[in-house]
């Protein structure tokens, strides 16, 4: 991933967050992600931290001042709530049949959408797969309650977990990406097995121990041996 | 928010880390992010921290004016946005580490004797 595709995937995931907390906060945010991929030399979010994020998006979203504190909400007026569901879905009865990582946005926006219809809910899903649910300021605590229970009913923070074939496929990538981060004189972290490599979920990265330089040399580096993407 | 938020507030151990972070300087998002990892490395229980959560503290504490904005600036390209202590921000981690350290004294004089593991060096050990 070169330094400006990082900064574009950050930028979509950071579109989670409400409108007003991005006029604010959104260029910071980025800037503090990059500078810490840099630090790691990487690009890009793992998949724990781009969900950390659009969780931490979807919260503001849903109650707009994190306060630290249970229970304490703020009046909202009456509002649109947009929630972009991308992950893969188990409810009920629905999920044995779906192939999670088979479902696309929509099978997984729809599934949103009937997890909150079944709740009292009125919504409807927006051309970008968003799920805009409109309800009064008094109602907000609770459609909070049922949005979270559904969004963890879902299994949304667990959904993101890349199958173990990606895994693999991923590893080869790294591998390879290795041997020419080698042939070219950088040092690598020892390489995990396999097996280890994916239990652990894909945390190893052969570009991790990179000397820190500014963005300009990384790209050189990534010019020479691309970063594979674990994004599907 | 009165006195009883702030404690709290400090009770939460990010929340700590970062006021101790900023006690030497202002300093922006990753610095603080860095030197949170750093501080609290010495700890024996390094708090690895993700950008939401850090953002989430120093927001909190901005809004208990424990903290606050000094600069933005943007460095090749990037926005950085430096914080500081203020007063109060100073003066409440000053009475969490003295309440932390009473606790500490009191836990070490009902302990059976002998049972002494090494809880001296705690804040001390930067590491660079």
């Amino acid at each position: 991933m070169t330094d400006a595709k990082a900064r574009r995937r950050y930028q979509r995931i950071l579109r989670w967050y409400p409108k007003e907390w991005r006029v604010q906060h959104e260029q910071v945010m980025l800037g503090t992600l990059l500078d810490m991929d840099d630090a790691r030399g990487r690009r890009g979010p793992t998949f724990g931290e781009a969900w950390s994020l659009r969780l931490d998006g979807l919260r503001r979203r849903l109650r707009p001042v994190d306060d630290g504190l249970a229970g304490r909400r703020r009046r909202m007026t009456p509002a649109i709530v947009g929630l972009v569901i991308v992950g893969c879905v188990s409810v009920g009865g629905l999920a044995a049949a779906a192939a999670p990582a088979a479902l696309s946005d929509e099978g997984r926006a729809q599934l949103l959408a009937t997890c909150l219809n079944d709740k009292g809910w009125a919504t409807e899903i927006g051309a970008d797969g968003g799920v805009a649910v409109e309800y009064q300021s008094d109602q907000e605590a609770q459609h909070l309650a049922d949005a979270e229970s559904c969004i963890t009913t879902l299994q949304l923070n667990r959904i993101a977990k890349p199958s173990r074939a990606q895994l693999e496929a991923h590893y080869a990538k790294l591998l390879a990406a290795q041997r020419c981060l080698e042939e070219r004189g950088y040092a690598t972290p020892k390489a995990p097995d396999r097996s280890t490599f994916v239990v652990s979920g894909g945390t190893w990265s052969p570009f991790a121990a990179l000397p820190n330089g500014t963005a300009e040399d990384l790209a050189q580096i990534e010019r020479a041996c691309p970063q594979p993407d674990l994004q599907p | 928010m009165g006195v009883s938020g702030v404690s709290r507030e400090l009770s939460n151990e990010v929340s700590f880390w970062v006021l101790a972070a900023l006690s030497e300087e202002s300093k922006h998002g990753y610095a603080i992010l860095r030197d949170v990892e750093l501080l609290s490395t010495s700890q024996g229980s390094p708090v690895s921290l993700k950008v939401p959560t850090l953002y989430g503290a120093l927001d909190r504490l901005n809004r208990l004016e424990l903290i606050e904005v000094v600069s933005e600036e943007v460095v090749d390209g990037r926005a950085r946005r430096y914080y500081r202590l203020t007063e109060h921000g100073t003066a409440a981690l000053e009475e969490e580490t003295v309440r932390l350290e009473a606790r500490v004294r009191v836990a070490r004089s009902v302990m059976p004797a002998g049972s002494s593991a090494s809880t001296s060096a705690v804040v001390d050990g930067r590491g660079r």
